[in-house]
C-alpha cells in the first residue's frame, strides 16, 4: 500500500487507517524503538505510546515533505529518546526539566551550529555517515551497528572513535 | 547511553532537528545491507561470462557476497541458517576447484563438481525462499509475489538449457538472457517484499568484517592459485653435474673437430652421445637457424638453433638440433616444448636429447624425455612426432640444449631436411592448466629452424 492509499483510508476511517498502518509499518516502529530503548518492557510501552501519537498526529503528516516511513522513524525514534531521557532522570531521582527556552540570539546560535553539522556530516564518506547516524540519530548500540553492517564490532569501534575526533575538531568539542 | 560523554549527547540532541535524508532512512535496516549481498551474489553466480577470467572472478566474489548475506541472517531463522551453511559449503568448494584448475588435472573437474554446485545454488534459492516465508510468518505477514522460489523456477530454465542445449548460439541467447532477466526480477522482487516487514529480521554479531574476510579469502585464493600454476608449470629435471674431457671420448672428440663439428656444440653433447660418431666422416654446419628462422618476434629473439649433420655411413645421418636462449627469459622456467620434424621419407631412429645449464659457476646436464605427439600441420596433415616437454631450473644460467636423431635413407637421395620447433608455454595456458599450443596462431612464444643437407656419398 502506497502513503497515499495508507492516508486515503485513514480519511475514510481512522480506527481501520491506523490499523492498517500499524500492519504495515510495526516492525519498523519497534526496529527503530528498540535501537534506543533495550529493555523490551520499555519498548512496548514506548511503542503503544507512539501508536496513540500517530492517531492524533496522522492528519499532520505532509506527503509532499518526505515519506510516510521516513516520518514514522522520526516520531518514533524522538518518542524514544523522550522515554530514555524519562528513565534516566527516575533513576537518578532528577526532577523534570522545564522545557527549554531560548533567546532569539541563542536561537540563531543553535541553528548556526545545526547547519554546520549537517554540512560535516554531508561530508562524511558513506560508510562512515551511516555508523553516524545509526549512532546518534537511531542511537543504536555498537554490536547492532556491527551485525547489521557485517563488519566486526572493534571496526565500527574504531570508526566510532576517528569519527568523533573529526567532528569535535570540526565543530569545536563539547561546546556544539 | 548512559555511558556517553556530553559531547555525544549533544551530537544526538542536535540530530533531533536534523533527521536523516529520505536515503539514510531508506538504508538504515537490518536486512538491507545482507539482502544486497545475497541478491547481488545470487545474481552473479547464476550465470557465467567467458574472458578476462570472468568465468573464475564473478562466480568467487558472488559466492563471497551470499556467504556474507547468509551470515548476518544466520540467527533469523533455522532456512537462513541452512543457507548459512551451503553458502559456507560453496565458497569452500569454489577455492578447491579454483585451485585445481591450476593443476594438470583441471579438464577432468568441471563436469563432475558442477553437479553439486549446481544442487547446492537450487538448495541456496529454496532455503532463501523458505527463510523469507518463516521471517514473515514471524510478524503475521504474508510474502504477496514468492520471488525467491519463482528465481528458483528460471535457474531451473537456465540449467536445462545449458544441460540439454548446451551448443546454445544466438538462437538460445535470447531465452537464455530472459530468464536471467526474470532471476533478476524476481530478486528485486525480494527487496520491495522486504520493505514492509523486514525490519523484524535479526542481524547476528561478525568476528571478522566483510572487507578483511574478503581481502583474505581473494589473497589467499590468488596466491594459492599463481603457486600452484607455477608449480604445475615447473618440471623438475633430474640432472647431474656436467663432465668435460672425458678420456673415452677425447680421440672422438678430436676428429669431429677436425671435420668441422663446433667446439661449443660438441660440449653440450654427453660422452654416449659421442660414442654413437665414431664412424663420423662428414659433418654439415648450419649456425643461426640454418636456412631459414622463422617463428613469432618473441620467439626468434629468445631462442637461437644450430643444426649438425654427421653422416655415418652412406645412407644414414645423425642429426643434431641445437639450441639455446639468448636470454635467461622467465618462461623457459616453464613448460617449453622441442618438436623434431626430420624428412618424411626418412627412417627415424635413436631419437635422443639433452638439457644443459649452469647455476652458481657449474654446469648441469639434464636427459630430455622424448615422448610420440600428434601434430596437425595446416599443408601435411596429421602425424606424428617426436616432442619433449621440459622446464629449465629457477635461477639457472646459460641455457641450451639438443635434441638428435638417426636419419637413415633407404633411397639413393642426396637431399635431406630438418626442422626443430620450440614453443614456450603462453600465460593463457597457465591458468586454468592448458596444453601446450602448437598453433602459432593463438601463441607468440614459438620458434623454428630450418636446414637442409647434401649427402656425401664416399666413406
Amino acid at each position: 500500500m502506497t502513503d497515499t492509499e495508507f492516508l486515503e483510508r485513514f480519511a475514510q476511517s481512522r480506527s481501520r487507517g491506523i490499523e492498517d498502518l500499524l500492519r504495515q509499518y510495526s516492525p519498523l516502529l519497534r526496529y527503530v524503538i528498540g535501537g534506543v530503548l533495550r529493555d523490551p518492557q520499555d519498548a512496548e510501552d514506548c511503542f503503544s505510546e507512539v501508536s496513540l501519537a500517530l492517531w492524533q498526529k496522522l492528519d499532520s503528516f505532509d506527503p509532499e515533505k518526505g515519506s510516510l516511513s521516513a516520518w514514522l522513524t522520526a516520531i518514533a525514534r524522538n518518542a524514544a529518546l523522550n522515554h530514555l531521557k524519562a528513565r534516566l532522570r527516575r533513576e537518578k531521582r532528577q526532577p523534570e526539566e522545564p522545557p527549554e527556552v531560548l533567546t532569539p540570539e541563542q536561537e540563531v546560535l543553535r541553528w548556526e551550529r545545526a547547519e554546520q553539522l549537517r554540512d560535516t556530516v554531508a561530508k562524511l564518506p558513506d560508510l562512515d555517515r551511516k555508523i553516524f547516524y545509526r549512532r546518534y540519530y537511531y542511537l543504536q548500540p555498537v554490536s547492532q551497528i556491527a551485525a547489521e553492517l557485517g563488519l566486526s564490532q572493534r571496526a565500527v569501534e574504531g570508526r566510532l572513535y576517528r569519527l568523533r575526533n573529526r567532528l569535535r575538531q570540526e565543530l569545536g568539542g563539547d561546546d556544539t | 547511553m548512559t555511558q556517553w560523554d556530553d559531547f555525544d549527547c549533544t551530537l544526538a540532541t542536535a540530530l533531533s532537528e536534523l533527521p536523516p535524508s529520505e536515503e539514510t532512512v531508506r538504508d538504515v535496516t537490518p536486512w538491507r545491507t545482507a539482502m544486497d549481498q545475497i541478491i547481488l551474489g545470487l545474481c552473479l553466480t547464476c550465470f557465467t561470462l567467458n574472458g578476462w577470467y570472468l568465468q573464475y572472478i564473478l562466480p568467487a566474489v558472488g559466492s563471497l557476497l551470499i556467504y556474507f548475506g547468509f551470515r548476518t541472517l544466520r540467527q533469523s531463522n533455522c532456512w537462513f541458517r541452512r543457507a548459512w551453511y551451503i553458502s559456507t559449503c560453496k565458497v569452500i568448494l569454489l577455492y578447491i576447484s579454483m585451485v585445481l584448475d591450476a593443476t594438470p588435472f583441471a579438464d577432468a573437474i568441471p563436469i563432475g563438481w558442477m553437479v553439486p554446485s549446481i544442487a547446492m545454488t537450487f538448495a541456496l534459492f529454496l532455503c532463501f525462499h523458505l527463510g523469507l516465508t518463516q521471517a514473515a510468518r514471524e510478524v503475521d505477514q504474508t510474502p504477496q509475489r514468492r520471488p525467491a522460489l519463482w528465481a528458483t523456477v528460471w535457474y531451473a530454465v537456465l540449467v536445462l538449457m545449458a544441460l540439454f542445449v548446451p551448443d546454445i548460439r544466438w538462437l538460445g541467447v535470447i531465452p537464455s538472457l530472459v530468464a536471467f532477466v526474470c532471476i533478476i526480477r524476481s530478486m528485486l522482487y525480494v527487496k520491495e517484499e522486504l520493505e514492509n516487514w523486514g525490519y523484524a529480521v535479526r542481524a547476528a554479531p561478525v568476528k571478522i568484517g566483510c572487507g578483511w574476510f574478503s581481502a583474505l579469502y581473494l589473497a589467499s585464493l590468488l596466491l594459492a592459485v599463481l603457486l600452484t600454476a607455477a608449480a604445475s608449470n615447473h618440471i623438475a629435471m633430474p640432472s647431474c653435474e656436467q663432465v668435460f674431457d672425458s678420456s673415452e671420448t677425447a680421440a672422438i672428440q678430436v676428429k669431429l673437430q677436425g671435420l668441422g663439428f663446433p667446439e661449443d656444440l660438441l660440449d653440450r653433447l654427453p660422452d654416449e652421445e659421442l660414442l654413437r660418431l665414431e664412424d663420423a666422416y662428414y659433418c654439415s654446419v648450419h649456425r643461426d637457424g640454418g636456412e631459414a628462422e622463422a617463428g613469432s618476434k618473441k620467439g626468434v629473439k629468445a631462442i637461437r638453433f644450430d643444426t649438425v649433420y654427421v653422416q655415418t655411413a652412406p645412407h644414414t645421418i645423425r642429426v643434431y638440433e641445437f639450441f639455446n636462449f639468448q636470454e635467461d627469459i622467465l618462461r623457459s622456467n616453464f613448460r617449453t616444448m622441442t618438436m623434431l620434424e626430420p624428412t618424411r621419407s626418412a627412417q627415424v631412429s635413436d631419437i635422443t636429447g639433452g638439457l644443459t645449464w649452469t647455476m652458481n659457476g657449474t654446469a648441469y646436464r639434464s636427459q630430455l624425455p622424448i615422448s610420440r605427439q600428434a601434430y596437425e600441420s595446416m599443408f601435411f596433415g596429421s602425424s606424428t612426432l617426436s616432442s619433449a616437454i621440459f622446464s629449465y631450473p629457477f635461477f639457472s644460467e646459460d641455457r641450451a640444449g639438443y635434441m638428435a636423431y638417426t636419419s637413415y635413407e633407404e633411397d639413393d637421395v642426396n637431399l635431406t631436411c630438418s626442422v626443430l620447433r620450440a614453443y614456450l608455454t603462453t600465460y593463457r595456458n597457465f591458468y586454468p592448466y592448458g596444453k601446450l599450443t602448437t598453433d602459432t596462431f593463438q601463441t607468440d612464444w614459438y620458434a623454428q629452424s630450418y636446414s637442409t643437407f647434401v649427402f656425401f656419398r664416399e666413406s
